[in-house]
């Protein structure tokens, strides 16, 4: 097994001590050689990457770096040229869940401890021809026919065959885990979730050494682990031995899992998942409920408090579900049909006077994803905050050539350190720009880090803009860390647009911006004459003869 | 038709992952409008683009397989299409829209299909019927 790690040159907020971490590791067994290359995001760091490890079928390879998503999509083509299969090639994210969260040299325990369990976790997998379609694969041999599966799949994707063993449905399967959740048996896995694996990551977790307690946290792809990422981001430091394990849902987490934690010396096992209901992929925080009431019997059994495992509820708070216009509203229920998650409710509701048949919307369950708004033939449902109103507005600014750059208008590139040079030609978007008429590009370095905002603050002087374009990586992921970065520079009244490096992406985004502006104020001058007229008319007509 | 450029306006669903960075350098304007879902776009917002001077309209969804929203694809991918007959029954040219499905694993679709249409619509030249004759 080879581990890599990414060395981030120019970091100095709490740079890595790749020497430590280096020597911990050498007293991993499973680490066969651990090699530090820098910049792995860029083409040059993936070159020595390829270069630098022996590759082959058996190899497993972890990497350790930021931004771990982004950073497998990269890699993931490069890997499969030199036969390494994707089941034993993993990214920690030691940046966020190790220099980020935790202070000082707790940050080189955690990482040592993340990076130890990803390697258990590759060395115990497998590659088996039947997973490269994707879907759930259930292994016959340990199969007792339970039905549990079929039971709880939320798409129905699990089916009895002939036999009755249970088969499942690829072209219906969604992959979410929960009957790798329900098997009692543990013999289905996911192509990326496999019981074993996580497993014997556990079982190599170890902590510090201190008193502190030993904390695995499951989190679940869609909500809690980018939510919880965003939160180390903005600076929320995580208990000393707390672990992350991320898995499809919680619904996905076989109750096994958590007996062997606590068996194993883990003090606490903590379920991150969404709060009341509005499970994305469907019944999974039901499930799991039902699951860890079960699971009391197990853990008395094992003399082993329950208190010790939790399910703590994360309030959704991307959706802002979708408002109904009763007046509007004409009771057809298209919406109905068409929600992918049953939300809509017929009701009866007393519209002007009379009692009408109209479609409500369930809060908890609507996660805004706009299907009804498309199918509504009145026009009375519009998501909030992104209404047909304003899909409009943007679809005007996007289409608008009437936006004229003012003198300074300011955009500002990150450009990496130089890494994306090979990416970006960034003389010829900046020329580019300018032809467009914005002629203040700053170009700057590490907008990931403090030091780059400072700098970006002292390049634009004394005179700040209203708005800035900001060209960077990988926004979903370090954009909350680059507006705190950017508040803490002194920039909190400049409105900051965050897009990708592309000139016509940075324009459409400044012309979006000053758009935005523009329309408040257009709707301001025309308040001011409309009070103005009032006011005209007003004294036209004389005082209120009521008045006396 | 000197210096003109088309101009494409790409409603990407957030979840596609589709952006920008994935075209190179090239002779057409791409601009982005962010869905939650391919489902949430409705033909009016198509009509409007094109009546608001975009030489073509791109819809870059999810496969329905891996929507975000588990059947939001599969019920844009029942509509749209829908409006593209609807267009070649106006007597518009029905090569200003498209819509592309993307599979998480495949990098290289999405550029090929945004470099591909800007191509035929280099040949239609710039959008007239709509922006000039029905504009809004």
């Amino acid at each position: 097994m080879e581990v890599v790690l990414c060395r981030c040159p120019g970091a100095q907020e709490n740079p890595l001590d790749e020497g430590r971490l280096l020597e911990l590791l050498s007293k991993n067994k499973r680490v066969s050689k651990a090699v530090v290359i820098e910049h792995l995001c860029s083409a040059e760091g993936v070159k020595r990457l390829t270069e630098s490890i022996d590759g082959g079928k058996d190899a497993g390879l972890v990497v350790a770096a930021c931004a771990a998503d982004p950073l497998y999509r990269l890699l993931k083509p490069h890997l499969e040229t030199l036969g390494i299969p994707r089941q034993a090639f993993e990214v920690v994210p030691i940046r966020d869940w190790a220099l980020w969260a935790h202070p000082g040299e707790r940050a080189m325990n955690a990482a040592n401890d993340a990076i130890r369990m990803a390697t258990a976790r590759v060395k115990a997998s497998k590659d088996i021809g039947q997973w490269n379609a994707g879907s759930a694969y259930i292994n016959k041999l340990g199969c007792d026919k339970c039905k549990r599966c079929v039971e709880e799949c939320p798409v129905k994707a699990c089916v009895l065959d002939e036999d009755g063993y249970p088969i499942v449905k690829q072209e219906l399967c969604q992959r979410c885990g929960m009957c790798v959740g329900s098997c009692p048996k543990q013999v289905i896995s996911l192509p990326d979730l496999r019981i074993e694996e996580i497993s014997a990551g556990l079982r190599v977790l170890k902590g510090d050494g201190s008193e502190e307690p030993t904390i695995v946290a499951f989190c679940c792809e869609p909500l809690t682990f980018p939510a919880l990422t965003a939160k180390v981001a903005q600076g929320l430091t995580l208990p000393n031995n707390l672990r992350i394990v991320k898995v499809s849902c919680m619904g996905a987490v076989n109750m096994a899992l958590v007996s062997d934690a606590l068996s194993s010396g883990v003090d606490s096992v903590l379920f991150f998942g969404c709060k009341d209901g509005p499970c994305r992929l469907r019944q999974g925080d039901e499930l799991a409920a039902r699951r860890l009431d079960n699971l009391r019997e197990t853990l008395d059994r094992m003399m082993i408090d329950m208190s010790r495992v939790r399910y703590i509820g994360w309030p959704e708070a991307v959706s802002d579900g979708v408002a109904v216009n009763f007046a509007r509203c004409n009771g057809c229920l298209t919406c109905q049909a068409v929600c992918p998650f049953g939300a809509v409710e017929a009701a009866e509701k007393k519209v002007a006077g009379k009692n009408r048949k109209v479609a409500e919307r369930k809060e908890l369950t609507c996660r805004s994803c706009g299907v009804c708004v498309a199918s509504c033939p009145s026009g009375a449902a519009q998501p909030i905050g992104s209404s047909d109103r304003q899909l409009m507005d943007e679809i005007d600014a996007a289409c608008w050539d009437g936006f004229q750059p003012v003198a300074g208008e300011v955009v500002v590139l990150c450009n990496c350190m130089g890494a994306l040079n090979d990416k970006i030609d960034f003389s010829h978007l900046e020329s580019n720009l300018r032809e467009e008429g914005i002629d203040r590009v700053l170009l700057s370095d590490r907008l990931c880090a403090p030091e780059g905002w400072v700098k970006v603050r002292e390049a634009l002087g004394a005179e700040l803009p209203h708005t800035m374009v900001v060209g960077a990586c990988a926004e979903e992921f370090f954009g909350p860390r680059m507006r705190k970065y950017a508040r803490e520079a002194g920039l909190s009244e400049v409105e900051l647009g965050f897009t990708e490096a592309s000139a016509s992406e940075i324009f459409s985004c400044a012309a979006r911006m000053k758009r935005a502006i523009q329309v408040g104020q257009e709707s301001g001058c025309e308040l001011a004459v409309c009070l103005a007229e009032q006011v005209a008319a007003l004294k036209l007509m004389g005082p209120n003869p009521f008045r006396e | 038709m000197n210096g003109w450029r088309p101009l494409i306006i790409c409603f990407a669903c957030r979840h596609s992952g589709c952006s920008a960075a994935d075209l190179g350098a090239k002779d057409y304007d791409v601009r982005f409008v962010k869905v939650a879902c391919a489902g949430r776009v409705s033909p009016q917002f198509v009509m409007h683009a094109l009546q608001r001077g975009a030489d073509g309209v791109l819809v870059a969804g999810c496969a329905p397989s891996e929507c975000h929203f588990s059947s939001g694809a599969y019920q844009a991918r029942r509509h749209l299409p829908l409006l593209q007959q609807v267009l070649g029954f106006m007597g518009l040219e029905t090569q200003r829209f498209a819509i592309v499905w993307l599979e998480r694993a495949e990098t290289n679709l999405f550029r090929d299909t945004v470099q591909a249409m800007a191509e035929r619509i280099k040949l239609l030249g710039p959008n007239a019927v709509l922006r000039e004759e029905l504009k809004l």
